[in-house]
């Protein structure tokens, strides 16, 4: 699991690249060739919400979330499943609401291709609606694995 | 239960949480969705998803990532360091001079990258070697490294003054001009203070004779080495500025100029990129992250009506509107200690500037006010990040004590100054 999480943030981490490029590329047409396109700010948008919702997968698998340990560090360590299991539920109730609560409105999105309405008129709604519920599952079962090998050591 | 009860009892469980050493964006989404699901039940549970799509379909935010993006690269590339080394010959025969050559190095760094926990840590390794081996005060070397380095937490292209810009709504070129004063103004009390220190107190600040013999020539040679990287940062800002580009494109740019720079001196290569782009990735998941659960709670606390019930507390204040700013820049200090600084903008902001508005204040002003406590709390006890950024790579015997007591005095500094703009707005809307 640990595996997949960490190869999902790595294969998706260049579309920053690809957002640099593109953007670039806007610029450079609308002030060198007067010709500003219509698909770049929308594909940008697009492009860097995948990456940013994909990252927080990433970032729990390399355990980089924000905590302040100062204190933590200090409890002695019978404390130590206790915190781990209050981590673990703090994280499935919030991340099982954003799965549960995003389920019924992405599954509608992505039925119904569901887009922007714009002159491009990109899939975004169809595509990041159901991507932030699948990336909360995914976040689910990550931190239940890592809670599972905490626990064995 | 009453709203003022629900405020107290949310604010108990996250401070506990949190000290608890649970990750922000559970502690904050957590206590989102239990607050949630006891005032509207299981129907309100949609409300968290489309916070966060709502706040990642942004175009502003892409800005983000291509700003850290441009850092990593620039880093990668060397260049900062290339930056130092060229400031570090003028120190020449001034008392002082390598602490005044850090500091100028700082706020140039700054106006390149704008990510705080890279400058400290840059500037750890290369600056306070030099300055403890040239017999400086190890204090006053510590506090100008901290101080120095937290500066870009308000030196535009700052990644605060974005996140700030995003929830007010404001213009973010137009805080990026506002900043550009009260910024020059800091910069200029620590060179000011270091300069006085060191003229009360010689053994403070050295000379360095080592770097006597240079010639003229030499000095200007270094300096060579940073058109490209300088031009690339005065791009960025300037076709910010000049209204040429939207600040996400600017960074686009930016990216590319960085990778030319990189390029120009033979660094760059797909590895690299590779890279950048893994601790962009990292990068943003841990502040992103944290900014849906921080969206979720503080939308979440909207709808049952707690930003009218902190809105009416604050305005019924018996004080007067300049009071009602000591005290929200009261509170975002305290919670500077112990939060990171895009929570603490996700918390107050939506709270706090509808309220500044209201009262004839301008927004763009309290951006700037903002951000410069931001910055006084990057080094503030218990959690100054600056602090424990350094001491990551400080040499042993540099205890995180020793780190807060030498930061004293230049949160005071910061504490003038940030005094002097509440007085004094123009200092930081004369340009705007």
């Amino acid at each position: 699991m640990s595996r997949l999480s960490a190869a999902i943030g790595a294969w998706l981490s260049p579309l920053f690249l690809l957002c640099v490029a593109i953007s670039v590329y806007e610029v450079a047409m609308r002030y060198l060739f007067n010709a500003p396109t219509v698909w770049v700010h929308e594909t940008t948008v697009l492009l860097s919400a995948v990456a940013f919702i994909v990252s927080g997968l990433y970032a729990l698998e390399r355990r980089e979330h924000i905590r302040i340990t100062v204190l933590s560090d200090r409890l002695p360590g019978w404390t130590r499943p206790l915190l781990r299991i209050l981590n673990l539920s703090l994280a499935i109730v919030f991340l099982g609401a954003v799965a549960w609560g995003g389920f019924e409105l992405g599954w509608q999105a992505l039925s119904n291709w569901q887009t922007t309405q714009s002159a491009f008129n990109s899939p975004t709604p169809a595509i990041l609606r159901p991507l932030l519920v699948v990336t909360a599952a995914l976040m689910i079962v990550q931190v239940v694995v890592q809670s599972i090998r905490d626990r064995d050591g | 239960m009453e709203i003022a009860e629900i405020t107290a009892l949310m604010g108990a469980a996250i401070v506990v949480l949190m000290m608890l050493g649970m990750p922000l964006v559970f502690v904050t989404g957590a206590v989102a969705v239990v607050t949630l699901l006891f005032s509207f039940g299981p129907n309100g549970l949609p409300l968290i998803s489309s916070r966060i799509y709502a706040l990642v379909n942004n175009y502003v935010l892409v800005a983000v990532p291509m700003f850290i993006l441009m850092a990593s690269i620039l880093e990668r590339a060397g260049i900062a360091r290339d930056l130092y080394d060229a400031m570090h010959v003028w120190a020449g025969r001034l008392r002082g001079g390598v602490a005044l050559q850090t500091m100028v190095a700082a706020v140039l760094m700054a106006s390149m990258t704008g990510i705080v926990g890279g400058e400290v840590v840059l500037l750890g390794l290369v600056a306070l070697p030099q300055m403890l081996r040239l017999g400086y005060d190890r204090k006053l070397a510590i506090g100008t490294i901290c101080a120095g380095g937290a500066m870009g937490a308000m030196i535009p292209p700052s990644l605060v003054l974005i996140v700030y810009g995003l929830t007010a709504n404001v213009s973010i070129g137009d805080l990026f001009l506002a900043s550009i004063g009260p910024g020059l103004m800091l910069a200029g009390l620590y060179l000011g203070y270091i300069v006085l220190r060191c003229r009360l107190d010689p053994t403070l600040g050295p000379v360095a004779a080592e770097l006597d013999g240079m010639p003229l020539r030499e000095k200007l040679g270094q300096l060579r080495k940073l058109v490209l990287p300088v031009a690339v940062a005065v791009a960025v800002l300037g076709s910010i500025y000049g209204g040429v580009a939207s600040v996400s494109e600017a960074a686009a740019v930016g990216v590319a100029g960085a990778m030319l720079s990189a390029w120009a001196r033979g660094r760059l290569n797909l590895d690299m990129l590779w890279q950048a782009s893994l601790q962009t990735m990292r990068t943003c998941g841990m502040i992103l992250w944290l900014t849906f659960g921080a969206a979720a709670l503080i939308g979440v606390y909207g709808l049952i009506g707690g930003t009218r019930f902190v809105s009416d507390l604050m305005t019924n204040l018996p004080i007067s509107p300049l009071g009602v700013i000591a005290v929200m820049m009261l509170i975002v200090f305290v919670l500077g200690t112990v939060m990171d600084w895009i929570g603490i903008c996700l918390l107050t902001m939506p709270i706090f500037v509808p309220i500044i508005t209201q009262l004839g204040f301008d927004p763009i002003w309290f951006g700037v006010l903002f951000s410069l406590n931001v910055q006084a709390a990057y080094l503030s006890p218990p959690f100054g990040p600056a602090a424990f950024f350094l001491k990551g790579v400080a040499p042993p015997d540099v205890t995180l004590q020793e780190i807060f007591a030498a930061l004293l005095p230049f949160i005071g500094l910061q504490l003038v100054a940030l005094g002097l703009l509440l007085f004094f707005p123009q200092i930081a809307l004369w340009l705007v």
